[in-house]
């Protein structure tokens, strides 16, 4: 069994068998501390042993989901998928009645509500636009012409136009990052 | 007799004078109770396996051990040891091929250590891995099957931790580490054989270490060198290894039938989520495994899947759905929770195991009885782009060849059926034949720093597998310039020297390194530990306001940085337990790695002579020394404020930006370094603090040359006037 893990993290060996066999954690129980020199605007203790039975209490209340919840609920069918290989699925799946789907596609209404969701999580403004779709990035820098890189480059025999290793046959210009903010797919 | 023997060959075979032997023809036939190094037969090799006692050690096996060696002998790739010991013992180079899941990175190391026997000529092996964690989880297997304790026989090495020995013969560790140990010993003498494992991931390091294998192998015909590969494609590493021979391990794979789209899908994650629900009602047995980008995506899935698998039980229209998510962020308890067996059929219908995964699952791991891939055709990129200097991390479209290891999930224990989410035209004229090795898309700085550690001064030239852009290497050789690690020569300055030997990004060595000057190097010590470690602070959907709420009490209005510092003193000062980083929301785990790294680094600033030093807490100079010091290390790093007052402009790049919603600053600041420049959905800097305009000046004269921002004007006023309250202040100091 393989664990997973980004670079930079790690579990020491003898950490290690308790990782595997570690129990569910108990829920957080969070101490509040007043600031001492300045009052503080967060909430009282009152209000944060609200708010964490709320969070963590055995009845909590079902917590709203973002912003998906704003958007309007409706019933929807799952449309069938056609494959060009093989027989394709006959069946349509019907989802609950009970429940309605939420599988549908942001509003524009929704969009709104998002970013304003987005917009209050924050601490500090996060005014600026996304960017766009397609946008390359860094696509209005000039190409690097000058600056001791350059100079040092040259000095071990590069120039312009060529690429890097034993027979210069690397690529000539930087690896191109696109913008993709939407759920497209390919095409 | 044994022990003398031993001895004799051992002082008359110095390891450091192995590379003087003029070839195998020469060397002396050494052997030892029924094995001649070099020449073993499986016959011989499956002898010493069976004891009674262990063949490195002289300690009787364990039962345990001979149930996992039957087992052992079932992987794939024990049928291909006669094979591969033929190949070994006839060429210096292999390149060895098997998927995930045959076995090769356990077992190959130790064909390889039973024809070896690196304990007769005082040598080791060494086996490379790109995640730490890898190394040290096949390191507890190996010692597990051969009956060894872990550290001894059989050991690891990955950065800042060290489990190895005198006795250690078989060495896992990180493709990095072994790169720092060439930077000391170019010849790497103490090896006999090194293996490159997971070689397809094309790591930077594993890259570099390619390169270098290709050179030391000319210098060193003594040594052996294994390449191993996951992926089929492996003709690349053989013709880049003087045309290595290959030997591949028959998969036990099945055929995968593979499904496309007649339409592109207007929302690929929303199609995923109808394509498992399918699956699940209307085909056969079997677990399914979904490729998505990345943990909200993954988080938002398993979430909408178990709400809908619930009533469709519940209806009985199908059996029991448990779903998995699977990202690299996530605790190691809660990956492991992938591996619980499947629920169990029920009379509605079949009981059904859901992963839902990033990339990683196309070739780190194996999952068994995954029988339908869902695949997208997207994942998530970070890609370097020099010009500005930013670092971005994007969704991308995967490679024709991910695609292909994507669908081979899905056959590993039957025949499998892999949906893919886009039409096959797409297939074939979208998207690009390989994933873009990371090397292509990194910044080189650090590699650049190593390089020439490693004695290479010919960056042009170098033999590299896939050559970086140009552009890439013009900013590291000049961002190391600047940081006066490289002189204008291109040679490595005594800071340099000094720097390439922390395990450290080059800005951060060099912010260390120049700390004592602010007398506060103990302080930037445990910053640049809790820097390189991942975030400390958790933040889970369930509890966000909380979360945001308990760091309050830890932010320092001037910054991130001393907000990280404050989170370590507290957790340093007593209160440090597991449960305590629970209630505040900060990750136990991370603050353990940050202290082992600290502890690390701070053994080699003794070896380096930096000094460790600090200033009174209670000076008023206190947080004013680390934001100076921050500066001396980042000032390539700094941002202002632009005329509108709502977002920062990078200083040279001109690039627009913002400061990232986990920033603490109370006030937003005319100047801040930064630590990160990343683009996500937007520009964001993440981890930040204010500075003062005059430190620019005085702790990088070179780099905030007036000169060099013509192309900004607004910047280039800003830094006329610092430079002429600079001017008055030193004309009022004389008078």
């Amino acid at each position: 069994m393989a664990i997973i893990v980004e670079d930079g993290s790690f579990i020491t060996s003898s950490q290690w068998e308790n990782v595997e066999a570690s129990p569910k954690p108990p829920p957080r129980k969070p101490k509040i501390v007043q600031p001492k020199k300045k009052p503080s605007k967060h909430l009282s203790n009152e209000d944060a042993l609200e708010k964490y039975e709320m969070l963590f209490g055995e009845r909590r209340k079902e917590v709203e989901l973002d912003y998906m919840s704003h958007i309007a609920e409706e019933e929807t069918s799952l449309s069938m998928i056609e494959y060009d290989r093989h027989f394709a699925l006959q069946t349509d799946v019907k989802l609950s009645k009970k429940r309605k789907s939420k599988l549908v596609e942001m509003t524009p209404k929704g969009l709104k509500k998002r970013k304003r969701v987005q917009i209050q999580e924050g601490s500090v403004s996060t005014n600026t636009k996304k960017r766009m779709d397609g946008h390359v990035v860094g696509s209005s820098a000039p190409a690097i012409n000058n600056g001791k890189g350059k100079q040092l480059l040259e000095m071990m025999g590069w120039s312009r136009g060529k690429g890097l290793g034993s027979e210069n046959q690397g690529m000539v210009d930087p690896v191109v990052a696109v913008v993709k903010n939407n759920k497209q797919g390919l095409h | 007799m044994e022990p003398a023997q031993k001895k004799l060959r051992q002082e008359s075979k110095n390891p450091y004078l192995a590379h003087l032997n003029n070839g195998d023809d020469s060397e002396e036939v050494v052997s030892s109770k029924g094995l001649t190094r070099r020449a073993t037969t499986v016959a011989q090799a499956a002898k010493a396996e069976e004891g009674p006692n262990n063949f490195f050690n002289d300690k009787p096996f364990s039962q345990n051990y001979f149930k996992i060696l039957e087992t052992r002998r079932e992987l794939p790739v024990y049928q291909q040891r006669e094979e591969f010991l033929k190949i070994y013992h006839e060429n210096q180079i292999i390149v060895f091929v098997g998927e995930t899941g045959s076995g090769k990175t356990t077992q190959i190391p130790q064909f390889v250590l039973y024809d070896e026997l690196p304990h007769l000529t005082n040598t080791q092996i060494a086996c490379t891995q790109p995640r730490r964690v890898a190394a040290m989880s096949v390191a507890k297997r190996v010692a597990d099957e051969m009956d060894v304790d872990l550290g001894e026989e059989v050991g690891y090495n990955i950065r800042f931790e060290d489990c190895s020995g005198p006795n250690t013969l078989l060495k896992y560790m990180t493709d990095g580490m072994l790169l720092r140990e060439a930077m000391t010993d170019h010849m790497l003498s103490r090896y006999s054989c090194i293996i490159l494992d997971e070689a397809h991931e094309r790591t930077l390091a594993t890259d570099i270490l390619m390169g270098l294998m290709k050179r030391l192998a000319t210098r060193r015909p003594d040594l052996k060198i294994i390449v191993m590969s996951a992926t089929l494609d492996a003709k690349k590493f053989q013709k880049y290894f003087f045309d290595a021979p290959l030997l591949a391990v028959p998969g036990r794979t099945y055929p995968v039938e593979i499904y496309y789209t007649q339409e592109p899908e207007r929302d690929y994650l929303e199609a995923a989520l109808r394509t498992v629900l399918q699956i699940h009602v209307e085909e056969g047995p079997g677990d399914i495994l979904v490729f998505l980008t990345g943990e909200e995506e993954i988080e938002d899935a398993c979430r909408k899947i178990t709400l809908e698998a619930d009533d469709l039980v519940r209806e009985g229209a199908a059996g029991p759905l448990k779903v998995y998510p699977l990202y690299g962020s996530l605790p190691p308890n809660q990956q492991q929770r992938i591996f619980e067996p499947t629920p169990e059929d029920t009379k509605s219908g079949y009981g059904r195991k859901v992963v839902i995964s990033t990339n990683i699952a196309e070739t780190s791991l194996t999952i068994d009885g995954i029988v339908y891939v869902v695949d997208p055709g997207f994942s998530k990129q970070k890609i370097y782009n020099p010009r500005i200097r930013v670092e971005s991390l994007l969704v991308s479209p995967i490679s024709k060849a991910s695609a292909q290891q994507r669908a081979g999930r899905a056959g590993r224990t039957r025949p499998g059926k892999c949906f893919r989410l886009y039409t096959e035209e797409a297939f074939r004229k979208e998207l690009i034949e390989q994933t873009y090795p990371e090397i292509l898309r990194s910044n080189l700085s650090s590699t650049v720093l190593e390089l020439k550690k490693l004695g290479i001064d010919d960056l042009v030239h170098f033999d590299y597998m896939d050559p970086p852009a140009p552009e890439t290497m013009m900013r590291a050789l000049e961002e190391l310039n600047y940081l006066n690690c490289l002189d204008d020569n291109g040679d490595l300055t005594p800071l340099g020297r000094k720097a390439s030997e922390f395990p450290l990004d080059p800005n951060l060595a060099v912010m260390l390194i120049r700390s004592p000057e602010f007398y506060c190097s103990n302080e930037v010590l445990s910053l640049t530990a809790l820097l390189s470690v991942p975030n400390v602070f958790v933040r889970p959907n369930s509890a966000r306001k909380l979360a945001d709420e308990m760091r309050q009490q830890f932010t320092h209005p001037d910054g991130d940085h001393l907000t990280l510092l404050n989170v370590y003193h507290a957790y340093k000062s007593g209160e440090g337990t597991a449960d305590w980083c629970w209630n505040h929301f900060l990750s136990h785990r991370a603050l353990i790695s940050a202290d082992n790294v600290r502890k690390q680094l701070r053994r080699t600033m003794e070896r380096q002579e930096v000094e460790l030093i600090s200033t009174p807490f209670d000076d008023k100079n206190y947080y004013v020394n680390i934001r100076r010091a921050l500066v001396s290390g980042f000032f390539m790093q700094v941002a202002k404020k632009s005329a509108n007052g709502k977002n920062y402009v990078t200083m040279k790049d001109n690039q627009v930006v913002s400061l990232h919603p986990s920033c603490g600053l109370s006030v937003t600041p005319e100047w801040v370094v930064y630590n990160e420049f990343v683009l996500t959905t937007k520009s964001f800097i993440r981890n930040v603090t204010a500075i003062r305009p005059e430190w620019l000046i005085e702790l990088a004269p070179n780099y905030y040359d007036l000169d060099d921002f013509d192309n900004n004007k607004e910047v280039k006023s800003a830094l006329q006037k610092v430079y002429q309250m600079a001017a008055r202040s030193k004309k009022n100091a004389r008078r």
